[in-house]
C-alpha cells in the first residue's frame, strides 16, 4: 500500500479549514477597514463637519439669542441662560457647554472662521470655517434659533 | 468484504480532498491581495467633497427659510429653477432670495467679498418648488444641484410649512441623479 503523506487525513482537515476560515475572515476585515489616505482625509473632514452642524444644530433649537463676538458666539435661552460658546482659539473651533461644564475640540487646524447674525435676519447665525489646507472645502451654512423672540 | 481496489480509490479521493483544502487556503490567502487591489480601484469619493458642501447649501436654505417665516409668517419662496447661489459676473440670473444674506452685512456673495468660498460655491445651483400638500400645509423643497463626473447630480431637503402659522415640521433627505 503506498503512503500518502507525513500527516494523516484527520489532522490535516481541521488545520485547512481553520486556515482558510481565518484568511477569509480577515480579508474581510482588511477589506472593510483599510483606509487610503486621501479616501479617508475627506471623510474625516466630513466627519468633523457633521459633528459641527448636529451639535449647533441641537443647541440652535433652544437659543433666544446669539451673542457674537470676534471669534466667538454664545448661544443664551430664553431664560438667558447659556446653552454653549463656540470659539475659535489658535486654529481650533472649541464648543464649551455650559451646562455639563465640558469642552470639546469639534475641528483643529482652521486658517479662519467666523459667526454671525445680521440686521435683515437677527434669528439666523450664520458660520463660515477656512481649513487652513486649502483642498478641503470650507465649512458655510446657517442655523435657525428657533427660541429668538422679537425684542 | 473489504476490496482492496476500493479501498485504494478511497486513499486516492483523500488525497484530492487535501490537494482540494490546501488550494482552497492558498487561494484564500490570495484573496488579500485581490482585497487591496479592489480598494486602489474605488473611485476616491470625487464627488463626497461636492455632496457636501451642496448638503451645506441646502441646509442653509431650508434654515434660512425657518428664519424668514419666523419674522414674517406669511413668507413663502418664491419658485426658481437654477438659479445661482452666489453673484455671478455673466449671470442674469440673481441669487435666489434665501441665499441674499450671505455676507454679514446682509448682502448676497460675489467673487470680492468673500472669494474662497465663492469660488466654493461657483459651481452650484438652486431650485425651490413649493406646492400643497395637505390642506393645512405646503412642502417646500429646495434643491441643490451641481455636476460630478458628467452627471448631473442633486441634494434635496424638503420641509412642512404649516399654513396656521403654528410651527413647520422639517425633514431632510437627499437624493442623487
Amino acid at each position: 500500500m503506498n503512503k500518502k503523506g507525513a500527516f494523516k487525513l484527520e489532522s490535516l482537515l481541521p488545520i485547512t479549514a481553520a486556515l482558510i476560515i481565518a484568511v477569509t475572515l480577515f480579508a474581510c476585515f482588511r477589506f472593510y477597514t483599510v483606509k487610503l489616505s486621501p479616501v479617508s482625509d475627506v471623510l474625516d473632514i466630513n466627519a468633523k463637519y457633521t459633528d459641527i452642524v448636529l451639535e449647533m444644530r441641537a443647541d440652535t433649537l433652544i437659543t433666544a439669542k446669539a451673542v457674537v463676538s470676534e471669534n466667538k458666539v454664545t448661544l443664551v435661552n430664553a431664560n438667558k441662560e447659556n446653552i454653549a460658546t463656540y470659539a475659535i482659539t489658535d486654529g481650533k473651533l472649541i464648543r464649551t457647554d455650559h451646562s455639563k461644564k465640558s469642552e470639546k475640540v469639534m475641528i483643529d487646524k482652521l486658517k479662519t472662521g467666523a459667526f454671525w447674525t445680521n440686521v435683515k435676519l437677527p434669528n439666523l447665525l450664520t458660520v463660515r470655517l477656512l481649513p487652513a489646507d486649502t483642498a478641503e472645502i470650507p465649512f458655510f451654512t446657517s442655523f435657525a434659533l428657533r427660541g429668538y423672540k422679537h425684542e | 468484504m473489504n476490496n482492496p481496489k476500493k479501498s485504494n480509490k478511497k486513499y486516492s479521493d483523500s488525497a484530492t480532498l487535501i490537494e482540494l483544502l490546501v488550494c482552497l487556503a492558498i487561494l484564500s490567502t490570495a484573496l488579500y491581495p485581490v482585497v487591496y487591489m479592489l480598494q486602489l480601484s474605488r473611485p476616491k469619493h470625487p464627488s463626497s467633497q461636492n455632496e457636501y458642501l451642496a448638503t451645506l447649501l441646502a441646509h442653509h436654505a431650508t434654515e434660512t427659510l425657518t428664519a424668514k417665516r419666523a419674522l414674517s409668517p406669511d413668507y413663502l419662496p418664491e419658485i426658481v429653477s437654477n438659479s445661482p447661489v452666489v453673484v455671478h459676473k455673466n449671470s442674469a440670473t440673481p441669487p435666489h432670495t434665501l441665499f441674499d444674506s450671505l455676507m454679514p452685512d446682509g448682502s448676497q456673495m460675489n467673487e470680492t467679498n468673500d472669494s474662497e468660498v465663492f469660488w466654493a460655491f461657483k459651481p452650484f445651483t438652486f431650485s425651490i418648488d413649493n406646492y400643497i400638500a395637505d390642506n393645512n400645509f405646503y412642502k417646500v423643497i429646495c434643491q441643490v444641484n451641481y455636476t460630478s463626473n458628467n452627471m448631473k447630480s442633486r441634494i434635496y431637503f424638503d420641509k412642512l410649512i404649516s399654513l396656521n402659522g403654528s410651527g413647520s415640521q422639517a425633514n431632510g433627505n437627499d437624493s442623487y441623479e
